[in-house]
């Protein structure tokens, strides 16, 4: 049954990976009554963290990065190649490996949270992991590439805040949907795992 | 030689729920069919052959090989068609999920392409080896499906819901090719016209075997067994629409006077 | 849809450099133009590299997306460094850009897909000793590439589901149902790796000698096969070998026409 349980890993990483790439790949979606359309891409990541947790939902976005850095165009606009890397949003990308891995430590904490505060829990997660750590990645990075001062670049990143302060809402609410609804039992707190047994 | 499969004193508890009970059974027929309602343990009893669930209690083997200690032996041997053959393509292109299995049993190159070729034919659909797997339609997927698990040439295949999603010419089609096969197999169905002429079906209700006997008094006995089924619940149906008379009433004669 | 880009690079001097040297070569250039202050050097890093992209022969409309992109936060970066600080800065940053940008280009236009992720595998080798084995990661690259067409044709179906009920699509009536049919999927696929023998290869191969993978040559027909896997298969990946003819010299073709 280990061999089942790696099986389980697997599967469930390839999926996720090829969720963030499918939700890139796709036309913009709507958020609830606004009209302003937004990539799907980044949220993917976050779910992966918070849906996965931090082991397995970093290993699917570092699947993602794999596939950029082979020239495959995985990325939202079909971009893709060690160029989106090295260019000025390439921080953005890999902060997404440490963005996944913390809304992931995040998201297993907030599942222990009781029933009603655990969207809570688990938007803060996606907060952290997917705005505080991939921005704090991203912007140094882009001041790097363009030789910007820093706050410059900070002023410039500002822009694409308010939407992926939203893209974090709505990914923490979706993982808490999700939550609802299937069992992942590596992602469960132990003492509900005990009473399943 | 058919092999022999074997359960002793099985059950498969899950959440605490019992949902599958086999005192003695073994299976040494080439055709063996099993019927019973959704949720009755069919895929459970498949996946316990195939050593892709263990029993809480007793043991499965297959020709004297535990499941569970030689799983993987018993995996070489032992193959398994899932309803959905989209989830059991595991490779981007045909050619590669073809070889996948093989790959994974260590047959070199040249004998993989010779055996993919081989039976690719045999289904005739050597034209879709250099297709993408997301490319082909339902049709053509369970026999990529079903080619791949042929080509590793197991003893028995297991089979669950084959014809599930196919539509009257494709069942058709593989109930042929089911019959042409030199192997054992294990069928979980609700196409009852697929098990006609299987050497013997069981009948599975609730986790455990209510019938065990040729096709012809099998199917009878679930027959029997649906009807009943149907005739309690409706019953119970009947017994809560007399409760909410009105409402119940209003309904049925909405239905009743509709022109469409 | 599929993932497997119809493009293959031309054949040519850059084409026939393996793809490590080429990865190599690019992060070196790549931490010197991040470093480096000097509009000479910088434009010389760009000017070699626009040559070997020029060269390559690239397919163009592969690269337009991102250099477009490339082209409009250039333009910004520059007018900001000229307002914020001085002509001096707007041309170091330019040059940087330029610099960085057309040496990954040239790399990605003379290096198929499937190489690069051969010399990925590879590189990740070391990780075995932490459990990470290539093949896998083969499997798991391959199953992401098999089913990114699939999951996109069921986000189609979930958008239309919704315009169906008069609502424009959007996040969560999409991404919920998307993520909880996946993770059911995501059980069946690993039974079903399982039942394939996938974690056969991995372990006889690496630990056990030959002999023990002919325990059950009683299975009359894996007898002569199973015998001829004392050859290392473990290590190749298992994905992406495009059945079309590869152009130029393939270092690493080998390896994908297992």
């Amino acid at each position: 049954m280990e061999d089942l349980t790696k099986a389980r890993a697997i599967a469930e990483i390839a999926l996720l990976a090829a969720i963030i790439v499918a939700l890139g790949l796709m036309p913009p979606l709507y958020v609830l009554g606004l009209t302003v359309p937004i990539t799907a891409q980044t949220l993917g990541v976050m779910l992966a963290g918070a849906v996965l947790g931090a082991r397995r939902g970093t290993a699917a976005v570092a699947v993602v990065v794999l596939l950029v850095v082979a020239s495959l165009p995985v990325l939202s606009g079909g971009r893709g190649g060690v160029g989106v890397i090295l260019g000025p949003t390439g921080g953005y990308l890999l902060g997404w490996l440490p963005g996944a891995l913390v809304t992931g430590l995040l998201a297993r904490r907030a599942l222990r949270l009781p029933t009603k505060a655990r969207a809570f829990g688990l938007v803060g997660a996606c907060l952290v992991g997917g705005v505080v750590v991939v921005y704090a990645l991203g912007i140094p990075w882009t001041a790097v590439v363009t030789g910007l001062d820093l706050s410059t670049t900070a002023v410039g990143a500002a822009v694409f805040l308010p939407g992926d302060l939203l893209k974090a809402v709505l990914a923490g609410l979706a993982a808490a949907a999700v939550h609802r609804q299937v069992r992942i039992d590596h992602m469960r707190p132990d003492r509900e795992l005990a009473r399943a047994r | 030689m058919t092999p022999r499969l074997e359960l002793d004193d099985v059950t498969v508890r899950r959440d605490g729920r019992t949902v599958l009970r086999v005192e003695r059974l073994r299976l040494t027929e080439r055709r063996v069919g099993v019927v019973g309602a959704n949720g009755s343990g069919k895929s459970t009893l498949l996946r316990l052959l195939d050593g892709l669930i263990d029993p809480s209690t007793g043991r499965v083997s297959i020709d004297g090989l535990d499941t569970v200690r030689d799983g993987r032996q018993v995996r070489r041997r032992v193959g398994f068609c899932f309803q959905d053959p989209a989830d059991q393509i595991v490779m981007p292109l045909v050619a590669d999920d073809i070889a996948f299995g093989l790959k994974n049993q260590g047959v070199p190159t040249s004998a993989r392409e010779a055996r993919a070729a081989t039976v690719l034919d045999r289904l005739g659909i050597a034209h879709l080896a250099s297709r993408t797997a997301a490319s082909l339609s339902g049709g053509e997927r369970q026999l990529v499906a079903l080619a791949a698990v042929l080509v590793c040439e197991p003893a028995t295949v297991l089979f669950d819901e084959p014809t599930g999603t196919l539509d009257l010419v494709r069942s058709l089609r593989f109930s042929r090719l089911l019959a042409g096969l030199d192997i054992q197999a294990v069928v979980a169905t609700h196409d009852l016209d697929l098990l006609e002429d299987f050497d013997r079906v069981l009948v599975l209700d609730r986790g455990v075997i209510v019938a065990d006997d040729r096709p012809g008094p099998a199917l009878a006995r679930y027959r029997a067994l649906a009807a009943e089924t149907q005739a309690v619940e409706a019953q119970a149906v009947e017994a809560q629409v007399a409760e909410t008379p009105a409402v119940g009433t209003r309904r049925a004669e909405t239905f009743s006077v509709s022109p469409r | 849809m599929t993932l497997l880009t119809d493009a293959q690079p031309r054949p040519g001097l850059l084409r026939s450099v393996p793809a490590p040297v080429k990865l190599a070569g690019l992060v070196v250039l790549g931490v010197v133009s991040a470093v480096s202050t000097s509009p000479t050097l910088l434009a010389l890093i760009g000017a070699t590299g626009g040559l070997a992209l020029v060269v390559a022969r690239p397919h163009w409309r592969r690269l337009t997306g991102l250099m477009v992109v490339w082209a409009i936060a250039l333009v910004v970066v520059v007018i900001l460094q000229l307002v914020t600080r001085d002509s001096a800065a707007a041309v170091v940053s330019g040059a940087r850009m330029v610099a960085l940008c057309l040496p990954a280009l040239a790399v990605m236009a003379s290096t198929a897909p499937e190489e690069l992720l051969d010399t990925l595998f590879a590189a990740t080798r070391p990780l075995r000793r932490v459990g990470l084995r290539p093949e896998v990661l083969a499997l798991t690259v391959a199953l992401t590439l098999r089913f990114v067409p699939e999951l996109v044709r069921q986000i189609e179906t979930l958008r239309e589901a919704q315009r169906a009920r008069g609502a424009r699509p959007s996040v969560l009536p999409v991404t919920v149902p998307l993520l909880v049919r996946c993770l059911d999927r995501s059980r069946t696929l690993a039974d079903a790796i399982v039942a394939r023998s996938f974690f056969d290869r991995a372990t006889p191969l690496d630990h056990a000698p030959p002999a023990s993978v002919n325990r059950e040559g009683a299975s009359a027909h894996a007898t002569s096969s199973t015998a001829a896997s004392a050859t290392p298969h473990a290590s190749r990946p298992l994905v992406l070998n495009t059945p079309r003819p590869h152009a130029g010299r393939r270092p690493s073709e080998e390896s994908w026409k297992t």
